[in-house]
C-alpha cells in the first residue's frame, strides 16, 4: 500500500525520461481539454463535453502536480540511457514477436500462427533447446484450441488464406 | 413457506441441475483466475449456446460461473499478481504481498473462506432484505450516483498509486477515454476524429487485458531470470481461531458489499474498494502494514466482493435493473427466456427467485469446495518458467481480447494499452484507477448530466442539491473529508521532513 506521504517526502532519484514523460503527460492533459471544449463548449451543465472538460482538467491539475514533484527531484545519474532503461533488448523482441504473430493470424489463421508464435518465442526466452520448445507449444496449443474452440466455442480467426 | 423451500431445493435435488451447477462454478473459478478472461464474456457466450434450453438449467449454469469466476480472480490475484476480474484488483494488494512471503497457501485458504462467508451474506440479504435495500436503491438519484463514482474513483486512485496524484490522474484519464465514441443522451461524437472504429468506443474488455495482461508481460520479461518465489500451498485450511479472529470485520465488509452491489452500476470492483478503505480506517492492528501482506486488507476485498453478488440480484430481480456488468448480460438471458425481471417478479414468478437463491447458495458451497481443492495446478503455473508462461499468457490475452467481437481492432487497442500501461508501471502508476475510469466514466458522464437536467441546467441549484439532499450530504462530505485527510497526511509528512 502507498503511503500518501510519498506525495511529499520525495528522496528518489529521477528515473531517466521521467521529467520528459511526465511533460508529455501535462502536453496530453491540455490536448484533452481542447479537444473537450471542441466538444460543446460551455454551452451548458448537461452537454456532451461537460464530463470530458472536467475530466481533462482533473488531468491538467494533477499531472502538473506531478510534474513539479518529479522536477522537484534530483536529475537521474549520468550514463542512464532512456532507451537502455525503458526498452531493453528482450523487450523489443518480445513486442516484434507479438506484432509478428498478430500479421501472422490475419494470413494463415490461429492454429499455424500461434504454434510458430509458441514455437520460437519459447526457443527465444526459455533457452532450453528446440526439442522442448516444439513439445511445449504442440501441447499448449492443443489445450487452448479445445478449451476455446471446443468448450467456449470463440471464433479463432481463421486468417485469409484458412489453412 | 413450505412452496418457497421447495423453489430454493429445485437445483439441490435435481441431478442434472446439481450437475450443471457444479459445472459452472468449477469452469468459473478458473475463467475467473485465468488472465484475460472474463466473466462477463464468458456468460454471454455462455448465453449464446444456452438459449434453447431450459431457464433453470441456463440459470444453474450461469449462477455459477458468476460465483465461481468472481471468486477465481482471487487467485491469480494472489499468485501472480495479475487479477482475473475488476472485482479482485484490490485483493492483490495484499494477496500478492503475502504469497512473496511464502504464504499463498494460507492466503489462498483464508480469502476461499471469507468468499463463502460473503457469498453467504450476500445471499442471505438477498433472500430476506431485497425489498428494502432495492427501495433504498430507489430513492438514489442521478448526482448520488455521479457522486457514488467519482468517490469510488478517488479511492482507488488514493490506494493503488504512488502518490494521490498519480492515482487521480489514472482515474480522470480512465473517465477522459471512458468517453470515447458516440455520446448516449445526444450520439454526437466524442473524441472519434471522424473514425468509424471509434464511434462505439474503446473496449473495456480490450483495455482491462491490455493494462493488466499485457502491461503485467512486458514487466515481467525484465525478471525472466528471476527465480519465481517458490509458493507454499502446504497449509491451505486457516484455524478456526484465526477465522473466528477474522469474523467481526468479515461480516462488516460483507455487508459494505451486499449494499454496494445492490446499487445499480456499482459492482464487486466498487464493493471491495470502499471493503478494503473501512478496513484499513477501522483496524487498528493489521497482521502486517496493509499493502504489505495484511489479511484484513485481503479478507475485506474477498468478503465484499462475493457479498455483491447476491447483492447485484437484488435490483436485477426486483428492479429488472443491472447491478453490475454480469447481471446486465443475464438480464439479456433471462428475456431470451421469456421471464421478465422486475417489482412482479417475486409475484408473479416466486418460483425463479426462490429457484437463483436456491441455486446461489449452492454455487457458493462448491466455491468453498473447488476453492481449497486443485490448488497445486495453479503453484505448477506459478512455477512455470516465465519464458514458457509469458507467451503462453500473450497468447490468451490475443484470444481474450478476440472474443469479445471477433476484431483485430481491438487487439490492437490491447496492445496499445499494454504498453502504455507498461510505461505508467515504470514510472510509479498504477493501472487500476484507468480500468475502473472506462468502467465508472460513462455512468458518471449520464448521472452528472441528467442530474444537471433535473434543475434546468442551474448550476447553483445543482450545487445547493450536492449539500440539501441528506443522501447526496453524506457522498459529497465522503470525497471532502478523503481529499482532506490525503492533504492533511501529506502536510504531516511535509512537517516531519523539514523538521
Amino acid at each position: 500500500m502507498p503511503d500518501m506521504s510519498s506525495e511529499i517526502v520525495v528522496t528518489k532519484i529521477r528515473k531517466p525520461g521521467e521529467a520528459a514523460f511526465t511533460f508529455g503527460l501535462l502536453a496530453f492533459s491540455l490536448l484533452a481539454l481542447w479537444l473537450s471544449y471542441g466538444i460543446s463548449g460551455l454551452a451548458s451543465i448537461s452537454a456532451p463535453g461537460t464530463l470530458p472538460m472536467l475530466a481533462s482538467v482533473v488531468l491538467v491539475v494533477s499531472s502538473l502536480t506531478i510534474s513539479r514533484q518529479v522536477w522537484a527531484m534530483p536529475p537521474p545519474l549520468e550514463g542512464e540511457s532512456f532507451f537502455r532503461l525503458m526498452t531493453p533488448l528482450r523487450w523489443v523482441n518480445f513486442f516484434l514477436l507479438g506484432m509478428a504473430y498478430i500479421l501472422l493470424l490475419t494470413f494463415v489463421g490461429f492454429v499455424p500462427a500461434t504454434f510458430l508464435y509458441l514455437f520460437v518465442s519459447i526457443v527465444y526466452l526459455h533457452k532450453q533447446g528446440w526439442l522442448m520448445a516444439f513439445f511445449v507449444s504442440a501441447n499448449s496449443l492443443a489445450i487452448i484450441y479445445m478449451v476455446f474452440q471446443l468448450v467456449f466455442k470463440v471464433i479463432l480467426p481463421e486468417g485469409v488464406l484458412e489453412l | 413457506m413450505n412452496q418457497s423451500f421447495e423453489y430454493f431445493a429445485i437445483a439441490w435435488t435435481d441431478p442434472q441441475l446439481f450437475m450443471l451447477t457444479a459445472l459452472g462454478t468449477f469452469a468459473g473459478i478458473y475463467i475467473g483466475a485465468i488472465p484475460g478472461l472474463s466473466v462477463t464474456m464468458a456468460v454471454s457466450i455462455l448465453i449464446s449456446f444456452t438459449f434453447a434450453w431450459d431457464v433453470n438449467e441456463a440459470l444453474a449454469l450461469i449462477a455459477g460461473v458468476f460465483m465461481g469466476g468472481v471468486y477465481g480472480g482471487s487467485r491469480t490475484a494472489i499468485l501472480l499478481n495479475i487479477p482475473g476480474a475488476p472485482s479482485a484488483l484490490v485483493t492483490a494488494l495484499d494477496g500478492y504481498p503475502l504469497a512473496q512471503k511464502g504464504e499463498a497457501g494460507q492466503a489462498i485458504g483464508l480469502s476461499t473462506i471469507m468468499s463463502f462467508i460473503g457469498g453467504l451474506v450476500g445471499i442471505v440479504v438477498l433472500m430476506i432484505a431485497a425489498p428494502i435495500i432495492s427501495e433504498f436503491a430507489l430513492a438514489f438519484a442521478p448526482r448520488d450516483y455521479f457522486l457514488l463514482a467519482a468517490l469510488g474513483l478517488l479511492l482507488v486512485g488514493s490506494l493503488a498509486a504512488e502518490s494521490l496524484s498519480k492515482g487521480v490522474f489514472c482515474g480522470a484519464l480512465g473517465v477522459l477515454l471512458g468517453m470515447i465514441g458516440l455520446d448516449p443522451l445526444t450520439a454526437e461524437d466524442r473524441f472519434t476524429f471522424q473514425s468509424l472504429e471509434l464511434t462505439s468506443g474503446i473496449p473495456y474488455v480490450a483495455a482491462m487485458i491490455g493494462f493488466f495482461g499485457m502491461a503485467e508481460i512486458l514487466v515481467q520479461l525484465e525478471h525472466l531470470d528471476v527465480k519465481p518465489v517458490r509458493q507454499k500451498l502446504d497449509k491451505i485450511l486457516p484455524s478456526l481461531a484465526r477465522v473466528k479472529k477474522h469474523l467481526p470485520l468479515s461480516l462488516r465488509t460483507s455487508t459494505i458489499g451486499v449494499v454496494v452491489g445492490a446499487l445499480p452500476g456499482t459492482g464487486g470492483d466498487v464493493a471491495s474498494l470502499l471493503a478494503y478503505d473501512h478496513a484499513k480506517r477501522t483496524v487498528s492492528n493489521p497482521s502486517a502494514k496493509f499493502g504489505e501482506g495484511a489479511e484484513e486488507g485481503l479478507i475485506a476485498a474477498e468478503t465484499a466482493n462475493n457479498a455483491a453478488v447476491g447483492g447485484a440480484y437484488i435490483p436485477m430481480l426486483t428492479l429488472g435493473m443491472p447491478g453490475d456488468a454480469v447481471t446486465a448480460v443475464i438480464i439479456g438471458a433471462l428475456f431470451i427466456h421469456g421471464v421478465q425481471p422486475g417489482p412482479l417478479m417475486l409475484t408473479e414468478t416466486p418460483h425463479l427467485f426462490w429457484f437463483t437463491v436456491g441455486n446461489l447458495t449452492l454455487a457458493n458451497i462448491f466455491v468453498l469446495i473447488f476453492g481449497l481443492t486443485g490448488i497445486s495446478i495453479f503453484s505448477r503455473i506459478v512455477q512455470c518458467p516465465k519464458g514458457i508462461l509469458l507467451p503462453l499468457i500473450f497468447v490468451l490475452c490475443i484470444v481474450g481480447t478476440y472474443a469479445i467481437q471477433n476484431s483485430l481492432v481491438d487487439i490492437y487497442w490491447m496492445l496499445g494499452c499494454g504498453v502504455l500501461g507498461y510505461f505508467l508501471k515504470r514510472y510509479g502508476f498504477q493501472v487500476a484507477p484507468i480500468i475502473l475510469g472506462i468502467i465508472l466514466g460513462p455512468l458518471m458522464d449520464v448521472s452528472f448530466r441528467r442530474a444537471a437536467l433535473s434543475v434546468q441546467n442551474d448550476l447553483s441549484q445543482l450545487a445547493w442539491e450536492f449539500v440539501s439532499n441528506p443522501i447526496t450530504l453524506v457522498l459529497t462530505l465522503g470525497i471532502v473529508m478523503l481529499l482532506m485527510s490525503n492533504a492533511i497526511k501529506a502536510m504531516k509528512a511535509a512537517q516531519a521532513r523539514s523538521g
